[in-house]
């Protein structure tokens, strides 16, 4: 049964609302802990979800410039790749399953009257599938289309919009740097998609490399240069390993020293990820909550200490008639520990009962929801064990101290 | 102060000492004192005088400074908080001025509480405590709750409270103190009456009328005995 104010108040408790504020305070403190570490675990997932959602074992190789230390005295020069390269890697590298080469720039493309600067990439046929991604409408890159440098394009639902408003986009007709092109398929819409590489794939239009490569030259070069070399690991090999292969591949082929950081970079989702501060966001929240849960045990432990002191007479007493101090000992740990654990499992009983709510809302995909594992619940337990032992001990030693013959003193 | 019977307690050139803030202070200095059993002890002297402390030792609830304790024989100076706490429960019956009952209990419940320190079990915890309080003639009001009870009524539950565990020794502190003189009078009929047989009652109190009930009076001035009466 649980004891009611007055029931506290006759049993000798200072205070009692001092006493319930604390244990709401413990309450919220052990359920924001177990709320925020739920959150964390389903933030986890979803991070996860939307790696795979930007391609799963997906790795990005960008190339830059030789670095000076390793320029020798013709001084530093930029490198690139050609689609030959991504041909010899796809071709060589044992630990990779797909490699596509990708070109991208921004170009006005235009739409009647309508003229935007879009981010246009030039992709290969394999490009849905290892960006993990498909077209929602019409069809996508073809391999025809790129060995015909077909004048077709795949447009994504934000680049649409502002091209065409709400209007279907499908075989209209677009102008990129002024060279007609034909709208062939809507690309899907990852919300998962937590990676964004230079724009989100909704904000981006996709033509065959071959026909990029024909709109005109870049970098005040003729040359066909691919900016990025994607590539699959297969599930088998370790990132570590297939990118090491890839770069002793591509280091040998183009010249450069294979620890030269400057003129390859790879980059992985995982990378991305985990540069991201957000993953940390809900391990520092459960700290707070820890603190609060400490914070609410030392007001407890106090209260009790407080209410030792007020029965001190009382135990004095008992401890008068016969009482041993391992009894009153015993009786006031378990008095103190036995109210933080009450608060305790009423927190995680509250945060249970939130995650599961918020479960069930109807959130945005993008929304972490919290997911509930048993870890979370040994933490969130362990830290009210811990909050109990100190509300238990506290008032125990007090009470252990009180002299006896306090009984007499008080009644003299 | 010897006595042909046997002896309950004896003190021996007992000492008690404690820090306060103008440096130590002799409470009691060198007491010498042999109880026999059965015998109705009453300890006078004015406040200050150290009746409290003596009392506090003889209870067991504090421990001599210097000098041996001896009770039933065994020396208890320097026993541990657990023995001491063993002899309260079944050797000593206190009987306090201001009664010192939990508000909270019944007077049964509190009569109860020394047998529960004795590890008694509930049934006979029960019955004994209705015994005693039949022997105070409160039977009827057992299941009450004290604060509803007069003063006279709580001291008597407090009597019966000391006698539940049937101690050899009891020890009361200005038991009438806070009653009025009928009451204090009916209270006094009362622990005058119970020390039949082997029970030994040492009172401590400043009223001479009260001390006049006893056996032995002995007269405490600045922590030693100065004057001995017996009846």
């Amino acid at each position: 049964m649980i004891p009611t104010l007055a029931d506290l108040k006759a049993r000798g408790f200072p205070n009692p609302t001092w006493l319930v504020l604390s244990l709401v305070g413990l309450a919220v403190g052990t359920s924001v802990i177990v709320i925020l570490l739920s959150w964390g675990e389903g933030l986890s997932i979803a991070l996860e979800e939307g790696t795979n959602k930007t391609g799963k074992n997906l790795v990005l190789c960008f190339l830059g410039r030789i670095s000076k230390d390793r320029a020798g005295p013709a001084g530093p020069r930029r490198i690139w790749l050609t689609r030959e390269d991504v041909s010899f890697v796809r071709r060589r590298a044992r630990g990779i399953e797909l490699a596509v080469a990708e070109s991208r720039a921004w170009k006005p493309v235009g739409a009647g009257p309508k003229s935007v600067t879009i981010d246009v990439r030039g992709v290969e046929a394999a490009i849905e599938s290892i960006r993990d991604t498909r077209v929602v409408a019409g069809r996508g890159i073809s391999e025809l289309d790129v060995q015909r440098r077909a004048a077709v394009a795949v447009i994504g639902s934000v680049a649409s919009n502002r091209l065409f408003g709400s209007a279907s986009p499908l075989g209209e007709r677009i102008e990129i740097d002024g060279r007609p092109f034909r709208v062939v398929g809507i690309l899907e819409d990852p919300s998962g998609d937590l990676i964004r590489d230079r724009t989100l794939q909704s904000e981006q239009v996709w033509i065959p490399i071959s026909t990029f490569f024909s709109i005109g030259p870049r970098y005040g070069s003729d040359i066909d240069i691919v900016d990025v070399l994607l590539f699959r690991v297969r599930s088998d090999r370790p990132y570590s390993e297939a990118v090491r292969e890839v770069r002793r591949l591509l280091t040998s082929r183009l010249e450069v020293g294979e620890h030269d950081r400057d003129a390859l970079q790879f980059v992985t989702a995982l990378d991305v990820l985990r540069r991201l501060p957000i993953a940390a966001v809900p391990r520092f929240l459960a700290l707070l909550g820890v603190v609060a849960v400490s914070i609410s045990a030392i007001g407890v432990s106090s209260f009790m200490a407080l209410s030792v002191h007020a029965r001190r007479h009382e135990i004095a007493l008992r401890k008068a008639l016969g009482a041993r101090e391992l009894r009153l000992l015993t009786r006031f740990a378990a008095e103190g520990g036995g109210l933080t654990l009450f608060g305790g499992c009423l927190g995680l009983l509250l945060g249970l009962a939130v995650c599961n709510v918020i479960e069930r809302l109807d959130t945005p995909e993008i929304l972490p929801i919290p997911v509930v594992q048993s870890g979370v619940l040994m933490i969130a337990m362990g830290v009210v064990a811990l909050s109990a032992l100190l509300t238990a001990v506290v008032p125990a030693y007090h009470a252990v101290r009180v002299d006896p013959s306090a009984a007499f003193r008080s009644a003299s | 102060m010897s006595s042909s019977a046997e002896p309950i307690l004896e003190l021996k050139k007992v000492e008690k000492q404690v820090r306060g803030p103008f440096g130590c202070l002799r409470i009691l200095k060198g007491i010498d004192l042999i109880v026999p059993r059965g015998q109705f002890l009453a300890v006078t002297g004015p406040s200050g005088s150290g009746k409290t402390t003596l009392l506090e030792i003889l209870g067991c609830l504090s421990r001599p400074s210097s000098g041996d304790y001896l009770l039933g024989g065994r020396s208890v100076a320097k026993a541990s908080s657990n023995e001491l706490a063993d002899l309260r429960a079944s050797s000593i019956g206190f009987v306090f001025q201001s009664f010192n009952l939990l508000a909270r209990l019944t007077a049964r419940q509190n009569v109860e509480l020394p047998l529960a320190y004795q590890g008694v079990p509930t049934a006979e915890r029960q019955a004994r405590a209705l015994d005693a309080l039949s022997a105070v003639g409160l039977e009827s009001r057992a299941d009450h709750p004290t604060p509803a009870m007069s003063g006279g009524e709580r001291q008597r539950v407090a009597i019966a409270r000391a006698i539940v565990g049937r101690p050899p020794l009891l020890l009361a502190d200005e038991p009438t103190g806070n009653l009025d003189a009928a009451n204090g009078a009916q209270i006094l009929q009362l622990l005058s009456s119970l020390p039949v047989g082997r029970r030994t009652l040492i009172m401590v109190t400043h009223d001479p009328q009260v001390a006049a009930r006893a056996d032995r009076i002995m007269e405490l001035r600045d922590g030693e005995f100065v004057a001995e009466r017996c009846e």
